[in-house]
């Protein structure tokens, strides 16, 4: 079988062989058992904090007199202040006390942190910022695909990976078009452990949204799940009626998401999560976020074929009574410490091949206000753990706390683009080659890699 | 040829062919309005009723074949004239989804009014009972009852609600200017805001809507342009020396771009950057609030008197009252696409650009290119786009004509056009209910469904509101939700909202000719009687689609794993109907 003959249009994939009336698992069976196991795939787990945490709390410039200044009663305390002070990272910078799960994989440099980074725009919207983060195009709304799916576009495409084209200009056309052909199957490469599928994974790459893996599948009765499946396998509008009626574009997008969730389903009734045990020791955190990562690591190990996944981590809007080591932001602090922790202990050896990574869509002000917590403000940080990573640092410039040096007089400086952040990693690590299609209009230049990853 | 070489080749001759289908778009369709041949009238009405209302009833079908699709509309466009009192009664059941502000604002305080209460309940002063029964009284005042009754009044409106046309459309209108519940104060203000500032205007002049959305508090909390002001210098009046103590304010862009994006001109508007800084500048002084209790409300707080919860008297109306608070204005001149304001325009100015921008041919263009895609085809015909817009411009916007046109063009009514959009998931979800005559007893039981299908009402948090387009709806997580739905529904699993049997049965009677007496016939395949009931219980839900393919499925898998009782049969056989492809289509 030639490579060209695998096409599935990344909008139209399941659509075309529907249209065969061919049933989907067909052509899945002998693709998956050509990818699987043989050549594992990277991954990439995007952590979103949802709300704007507020960085400087999270990772504490206790080597600023103007921090301590700013912030009279919620500051983050200089390590060896007794209980609740900061955790010494390079004798500038300390993490959060309630980071204290994440302390060791720095100082054995499988954590690196970027300070300072976020969007050149000026917003302090949330739905903006965290738009224009997703979109990976601050400042231009009108973009219709996340930057996550923009890159399993470019990964995935068995035309361009790696090799030179004869027609570069029509084959970039073809990209703008959303019509080329994918090497591998799509159904598992993008997998999202939310409710929704959040912006950075939407667009015409086939991305799985499950909001727990418990309940993926139809429910009720496996004779229901059955019909079901039937009566989508072989929905009229798939096949037959396409000359006469162009509504069947839509039934196709109907009958080729069931197709891919009942794909899913199938692929993943060998996983059993409901007696998932965690290995290294992992203890994930109670609730939804502990839930997902867990899920994600159990897709990860089973080796399905995930390059990217996603989960968010909301709470972190802290306009009233933040607290310093104990309180609010503590809470939320202690859920994402523990929670990548465990993510990262469960996954053990293959975090070689995994990068995880928090972002957040913008920082906090440097000053507290009036009621004990911090406003919206610009720059923000970073983690990004794994294997790869060129762990134990704090990297990136620091712009300083003094006045003259805020953003607006206020605001931490922007002086990494978060682009340059995502840029090295898909890069680097998911082997992305056409940074200026996952970025357009922004000029990516490895001369500003943070370097990240080692 | 391989399989995979097969593949190809279709997939060549479906984009072809999709491309032919576009470009005869244009041309005459096969049922166009107004052209008569045998069963187009009936096709023609279930088409109109798949786009605007929420479902086809054989009733509503009937309606419109004998009054004919221009009258049907006429009545649906004069809402006010059609007694809704059945779902006026309804409503009675959702409180706080028809207060005025001032009643919404009073159950329903700011978040800081109760805290001390909240930290009374949460602490161990009281003794554990008058703990207990606090908790209950302020369960009472918790936001969360606002949300539960605007979702259960959407959904009831929709379902039964005679007004349906008027319904779909203040669902467009409010995604078109959404503001998102969650946003703090937004919580209490929504309410007021479809009943006020979008539902009346639904048929109505579209700059009417733009300003009253742009001087409603939700919509000046949720963009944050009641915190919007010039620079000390550029005030009118000099700021006193407490007011410049505080901290400095300035300029948010925050609303002048969506005004501009978003509510009118769209983004390819032909504005600039230049004009959107203007339009927040025209747009300061744009606030809420009264003169006088502006402390008070903040300051305001509940208190715990001899075991009874005391809120604080306050008038929260009047703190989100419409305000221009001259002070705070920028009283220079300003150019907005050409277009001046001299100094010193006060709030006349930003009522000016207001109707300057609503009135705007880019936003002619703008509204036509959502109501085609919302109500038409996720790529809509240029000629209808191009026919809405010139409609919108020589009626002055008035949206009554302009939703006239929509439902009355040739291009609605192309034949390539029934069925060629995914419902959203409002949609699903009440023409599930609508066309079972769900008995709706509990309807936030419909929340969490709403959320995981990924159309929860006034939760879109982003000012787009929910998408026009459809084919986003049809995601692999959503495609399982669907069909977990319809399963949970149909199976009473939801505990709040099911399936009308009796009324169900009675329209497939009706259907049978009397020959039948139960719906759960459909168990005993045997017979033809019920043969005949599943294809009339398709013909009830899915109106003018052939779904023979879809009836002998549900036959097969009926006799392949035979139910154990009649219940189970008709139980299994509407779920896979309501959970088919065929019904996630209209």
């Amino acid at each position: 079988m030639k490579n060209t003959d695998r096409r599935v249009f990344v909008k139209h994939g399941a659509l075309a062989l529907l249209a065969l009336g061919l049933p989907p698992d067909f052509l899945l069976q002998p693709l998956l058992a050509g990818t699987r196991g043989l050549d594992r795939k990277k991954t990439l787990i995007c952590v979103f904090q949802r709300g704007a945490v507020d960085g400087l709390s999270m990772v504490v410039p206790f080597g600023e007199r103007a921090y301590y200044d700013s912030r009279r009663s919620i500051a983050i305390q200089a390590p060896g202040s007794g209980d609740g002070s900061a955790l010494d990272l390079d004798g500038f910078f300390g993490l959060h006390p309630a980071l204290k799960p994440l302390e060791g994989l720095y100082h054995r440099n499988e954590m690196a942190i970027v300070q300072a980074v976020g969007s050149p725009h000026p917003t302090r919207s949330h739905f903006d910022a965290q738009d224009f983060m997703e979109t990976g195009t601050p400042g231009v709304k009108s973009t219709n695909e996340g930057w996550l799916n923009r890159v399993l576009q470019d990964t995935g495409c068995s035309e361009c990976a790696g090799r030179t084209l004869a027609h570069p200009a029509a084959h970039a056309a073809d990209h703008e078009a959303g019509q080329v052909a994918m090497a591998t199957v799509p159904s598992l490469r993008g997998v999202s452990l939310t409710s929704t599928l959040p912006r950075a994974l939407q667009g015409r790459h086939p991305v799985l949204t499950i909001p727990d893996l418990n309940n993926f599948g139809v429910r009720h009765n496996d004779e229901v799940g059955s019909a079901f499946q039937r009566l989508y396998r072989t929905d009229a509008r798939g096949a037959v009626s396409v000359a006469g009626d162009p509504g069947s574009a839509v039934g196709d997008a109907v009958s080729a998401a069931a197709g891919e969730a009942f794909e899913a389903v199938r692929i993943l009734e060998t996983i059993d999560p409901g007696r998932y045990a965690p290995s290294g020791g992992a203890e994930y955190p109670d609730g939804d976020f502990g839930r997902s990562l867990r899920q994600i690591a159990q897709l990860v190990k089973a080796d399905v074929g995930v390059e990217i996944a996603f989960a968010d981590l909301g709470g972190w809007d802290t306009h009233v009574r933040q607290g310093g080591a104990q309180g609010q932001l503590t809470g939320r602090l202690l859920e994402l410490g523990r929670g990548v922790r465990a993510l990262y202990d469960d996954l053990g050896d293959l975090m070689e091949g995994v990068v995880i990574l928090t972002m957040s869509e913008f920082g906090r002000t440097v000053a507290e206000n009036g009621s004990g917590g911090t406003d919206h403000g610009h720059a923000n940080c970073m983690l990004a753990l794994g294997g790869s990573v060129n762990g134990g640092r704090v990297l990136g410039d620091w712009p300083g706390l003094d006045r003259a040096q805020l953003y607006q007089n206020r605001d931490l400086a922007v002086t990494t683009d978060f682009r340059d952040v995502f840029s090295e990693v898909v890069s680097g690590h998911l082997g992305a080659e056409h940074l200026e299609r996952i970025f357009p209009d922004y000029g990516v230049d490895p001369a500003r890699y943070r370097g990240v990853l080692s | 040829m391989s399989a995979f070489e097969r593949a190809s080749l279709h997939i060549t001759i479906l984009v072809v062919l999709g491309l032919g289908v576009l470009l005869v778009l244009g041309s005459a369709g096969v049922f166009a309005y107004g052209q008569e041949t045998p069963g187009a009238d009936r096709a023609r009405a279930i088409h109109l009723l798949q786009r605007a209302t929420y479902g086809p009833r054989a009733e509503s079908i009937d309606a419109v074949l004998s009054i004919g699709i221009d009258d049907w509309l006429d009545r649906q466009l004069r809402p006010e004239r059609i007694d809704d009192s059945e779902v006026e009664r309804l409503l009675t059941a959702a409180p706080a989804a028809s207060m005025t502000l001032a009643e919404l604002l009073r159950q329903y305080p700011p978040g800081q009014v109760l805290q001390p209460i909240r930290e009374l309940v949460g602490g161990d002063s009281l003794p554990a009972d008058e703990r207990r029964a606090l908790r209950r009284e302020l369960g009472e005042h918790s936001m969360r009852n606002i949300l539960a009754d605007l979702t259960t009044a959407r959904l009831t409106r929709a379902v039964y609600s005679e007004r349906q046309l008027e319904e779909m459309m203040t669902a467009f209108w409010f995604d078109h200017f959404n503001v998102f519940w969650g946003k703090g104060a937004t919580r209490s203000l929504v309410p007021d805001y479809e009943d006020n500032a979008i539902r009346p205007h639904v048929f109505g002049k579209f700059e009417d809507m733009v300003l009253a959305t742009a001087q409603h508090p939700a919509m000046l909390f949720y963009l944050d342009n009641f915190q919007s002001m010039a620079p000390v210098t550029q005030r009118a009046t000099r700021p006193t020396p407490e007011q410049q103590s505080r901290r400095q304010g300035g300029l948010n862009e925050n609303y002048a771009r969506e005004l501009m994006e978003l509510h009118t001109l769209g983004v390819n508007g032909g504005y600039t950057q230049e004009d959107v800084v203007d339009v927040a500048r025209i747009l300061t002084g744009w606030s809420f609030g009264g003169a006088g209790n502006r402390m008070d409300t903040r300051q305001a707080r509940a208190s715990y008197e001899d075991g009874r919860l005391v809120l604080p008297e306050v008038d929260y109306a009047e703190a989100y009252r419409f305000r221009f608070r001259s002070p705070l204005h920028d009283a220079g001149e300003k150019t907005v696409m050409g277009h001046y304001f001299a100094p010193g325009g006060g709030q006349q100015e930003g009522v000016e650009l207001i109707r300057m921008l609503a009135r705007h041919p880019s936003t002619a263009r703008h509204i036509a290119t959502q109501l085609a895609t919302r109500f038409v085809a996720d790529e809509p015909p240029e000629a209808l786009v191009d026919h809405l817009a010139e409609v919108f411009l020589a009626t002055s916007g008035d949206l009554r004509e302009v939703t006239r046109a929509l439902f009355t063009s040739d291009a609605f009514y192309h034949a390539d056009i029934a069925g060629n959009r995914v419902k959203s998931p409002l949609l699903l979800v009440a023409s599930t209910l609508r066309l079972t005559h769900a008995r709706m007893v509990d309807v936030r039981v419909l929340m969490e469904p709403l959320r995981s299908l990924g159309e929860a009402p006034y939760l879109a948090e982003p000012p787009t509101g929910y998408p026009e387009t459809s084919a986003q709806w049809a995601s692999s997580g959503a495609m399982l939700s669907r069909m977990n739905f319809a399963t949970s529904y149909v199976t009473g699993a939801l505990r709040g909202v099911a399936p009308d049997g009796d009324r169900l049965r009675v329209e497939i009677r009706e259907r049978d000719g009397g020959g039948l007496t139960n719906v759960a016939n459909v168990a005993s395949l045997a017979s033809p009687t019920s043969l005949a009931s599943l294809t009339n219980l398709a013909a009830v839900l899915l109106p003018g689609t052939d779904a023979s393919e879809l009836i002998a499925i549900i036959q097969d898998d009926l006799e392949a794993n035979p139910p154990e009782d009649t219940s189970q049969g008709s139980t299994r056989a509407l779920s896979l109907i309501l959970g088919s492809p065929e019904f996630q289509r209209h």
